[in-house]
């Protein structure tokens, strides 16, 4: 075990490189020289090397990246070329908690969703629940998330239009971590079709997982005891059932990145997502390049955890 | 066991073979364990049987494992409606345009001293500012957008965006997956590691971080360059060249990933050791033996691709990385109307439904294929 982990850490460690080594390097060959940009039109030379020495923009490429990887463990993300002087560090940490918050709910709302809409199409498989909870879950699973938000805000716009006395907020994120009427309003919108595609990702998942385990021997074993429905279900099939689901937690980090983008955008949240396009806007580079080696950093050390999970949950699970 | 009856040589090899292969039944499938021989002495029997009688379907025998998969797939109802939607979408979308521009008569807006026709009118990027926002009409078949351009020639151009993304995206995917999967399975070594690393690295890019890094940052540079290659044109469509190649970066590894998988599998059968034994020639072994085996998971895996990319190319456009006005991307069209939502939802879903039935059929068409080309599938 010990030294799979040493094995996985190790791969980790390179897997990282690489996603600064692809960042660094977009960023130094992006069209436009930012320096320039900064100054404006009017600018002596001698200023002009100055900052360009400041941000360390004239050493040679591998040299930079080499700066570039040492602030990194240092925890120095860089300072920003638009908004002079201030530590990019200082413009995420606005939008962190917020995607967090976010991301923390969505994957909240895919579990306890998207489990239970699975594992019930499974046990009524073949009738009208798993028909409908199935095409349900197809449904939300082919809708694009910028669309979902879009017809989330045309119903409530509508529903203020048609019901006197109804409002109901399209746009902002209240206060971080903090639940009040007001703030909570804010939050359901952004949280549901944040959830909703990685939650028919789950119930699918669910469904097949829940029909393959309920056809094994153990539990006609069980049942040929005359063990009761509910415990051959619950103790016996669902235990079972769920471990694969561990596996894709990873792959819902995907998701979660992804959607973070689409909806922070749509719903005007300031978050990771909403930063890296604004930067992308405005041509910031490094704080471009921070959000990406953060939302990557935390995808592969979210899907080593997952993978550690899982070996940990299921004996029957060798190491190799 | 005469692997080499079929003269290999004089055939011109080729990577992106497999679409050859529907009708060249002899290779396909062939991975049944301990029957690879059968393959190659069936077919004219079979081809003289269907000629001079009526094939019997209780017979199952007389159909090679292709054609039973080809037939389970024709009676999937929901794959077939699929196909059929998707055909009528790529029709449309390159017939359409031209047809339109003809339908209508002369017209005189209220801002303009010129009489115009249905060929200026009816073109996805003019404006006609006194005619903004309208619903269905004779004139405009599903109306117009915020500046007066007819929807349905948008949605005609967006769609005809996402077909020529996809037919780029999969023709990179398919080519690359191919080439890098067959050489990792089958030499295994340093490319197999490298493919490996490859493919952690990009699958550290989750979703399409990478694709919106990529188009955001030298989305301004193609607009520059890229508009100068002629066929892409100055009309904003140098970006979706750029994000169609980042799309495709980021999906092969996968494919590569399955190809190596298949590769495994059928490097250990038994034909490919009597063309060993028979002295056949290393890239002929990958080319006539290996990559035509391939045939039914690259199909499958790059049908589910498609979806992905097109609702990849949506959301970039979507987010003003992709597309550029007055190009017209169904992503763009969206994120038009979404600016004016509560006041026009129509004009939001029009190209949100189709752009919601287009990833559905594709799904459909490729949860179908796969269900039919699975050897482990019940019939």
């Amino acid at each position: 075990m010990a030294q799979f982990i040493i094995k996985r850490l190790i791969g980790l460690i390179f897997v990282l490189l690489g996603v600064t080594f692809i960042t660094f390097i977009m960023g130094y060959f992006a069209p436009g020289d930012p320096i320039q940009e900064m100054l404006g039109n009017h600018f002596s030379q001698v200023q002009y090397l100055r900052l360009k020495h400041q941000y360390g923009l004239d050493l040679p490429l591998l040299q930079q990246y080499f700066n570039y990887i040492v602030q990194l463990l240092h925890g120095n993300l860089g300072t920003s070329f638009q908004q002079q002087g201030r530590p990019v560090w200082e413009i995420l940490s606005d939008g962190v908690p917020t995607s967090l918050e976010l991301g923390m709910w969505g994957l909240l709302v895919q579990v306890i969703v998207g489990i239970p809409l699975g594992i019930l199409a499974a046990l009524k498989s073949g009738t009208w629940v798993d028909t409908l909870s199935m095409g349900l879950a197809i449904f939300l699973f082919s809708v694009p998330s910028f669309i979902l938000a879009s017809l989330f805000q045309v119903a409530m716009v509508y529903l203020h239009g048609a019901v006197p006395g109804f409002y109901w907020p399209v746009a902002g994120w209240g206060n971080t971590w903090q639940y009040s009427l007001s703030d909570i309003q804010s939050k359901l919108g952004p949280i549901l079709v944040y959830g909703a595609i990685g939650l028919a990702y789950f119930a699918r998942l669910t469904r097949t997982s829940t029909l393959e385990v309920l056809r094994q021997d153990y539990i006609r074993t069980a049942r040929a005891k005359g063990l009761k429905e509910r415990v051959v279900v619950y103790r016996h099939a669902m235990r079972n059932a769920l471990i694969p689901i561990i596996t894709v937690l990873g792959v819902t980090l995907g998701f979660l990145v992804t959607g973070a983008f689409f909806t922070e955008e749509i719903f005007n949240i300031n978050g990771i997502g909403y930063i890296t396009i604004q930067s992308i806007n405005t041509r910031d580079y490094p704080v471009i390049q921070a959000t990406t080696v953060l939302l990557a950093t935390g995808v592969v050390v979210g899907n080593f955890l997952s993978d550690l999970l899982y070996t940990a949950v299921d004996p029957r699970i060798k190491v190799s | 066991m005469d692997t080499h009856d079929r003269k290999p040589e004089t055939d011109a090899p080729g990577f992106i073979a497999p679409a050859s292969n529907v009708v060249q039944p002899e290779w396909e499938l062939n991975t049944i364990p301990g029957h690879p021989e059968d393959q190659v002495g069936e077919i004219p029997e079979e081809a003289v049987i269907a000629e001079t009688a009526p094939v019997n379907p209780n017979i199952k025998k007389s159909r090679t494992p292709f054609q039973e998969s080809l037939r389970r797939f024709r009676r999937d109802k929901r794959a077939m409606v699929s196909l059929g939607i998707i055909i009528f979408m790529v029709v449309l979308a390159i017939i359409g345009p031209p047809i339109y521009q003809h339908i209508g008569g002369p017209y005189k807006g209220a801002f303009s001293t010129k009489t115009i026709g249905p060929d200026v009118y009816h073109t996805y990027d003019h404006q006609e500012l006194d005619r903004t926002n309208e619903l269905p009409s004779a004139q405009y078949w599903l109306g117009t957008d915020g500046i007066g351009r007819d929807l349905f020639a948008r949605l005609m151009q967006g769609m005809l965006i996402s077909i020529v993304l996809a037919v780029v995206v999969e023709i990179i995917d398919i080519t690359l997956g191919i080439s890098v999967g067959v050489l990792a399975g089958y030499y295994g070594g340093w490319i197999d590691q490298l493919l490996a690393r490859l493919a952690d690295l990009l699958f550290a890019f989750p979703g399409l971080l990478f694709v919106i890094l990529v188009a955001g940052i030298f989305g301004g540079w193609a607009d520059d360059t890229l508009s100068k290659i002629p066929v892409v044109g100055p009309n904003g469509n140098a970006r979706l060249l750029l994000v169609s190649i980042a799309l495709a970066f980021t999906a092969w590894p996968l494919m590569a990933r399955y190809v190596r998988g298949q590769t495994l599998q059928i490097r250990e059968q038994q034909f490919i050791e009597a063309a060993k034994t028979a002295g056949t020639k290393d890239i002929t072994i990958l080319t006539r033996h290996i990559v035509p085996n391939l045939f039914s998971i690259v199909m499958v895996a790059s049908t589910l691709n498609i979806s992905g990319t097109i609702v990849g190319e949506a959301g970039i456009s979507f987010l003003g990385l992709g597309v550029q006005p007055p190009g017209s991307s169904i992503g763009l069209m969206i994120a038009q109307a979404s600016q004016s939502l509560a006041a026009y939802p129509w004009e939001l879903l029009v190209p949100s439904l189709t752009l919601v039935i287009i990833v559905l059929s594709f799904s459909f068409i490729g949860d179908g294929l796969r269900d039919a080309f699975d050897p482990h599938a019940k019939d």
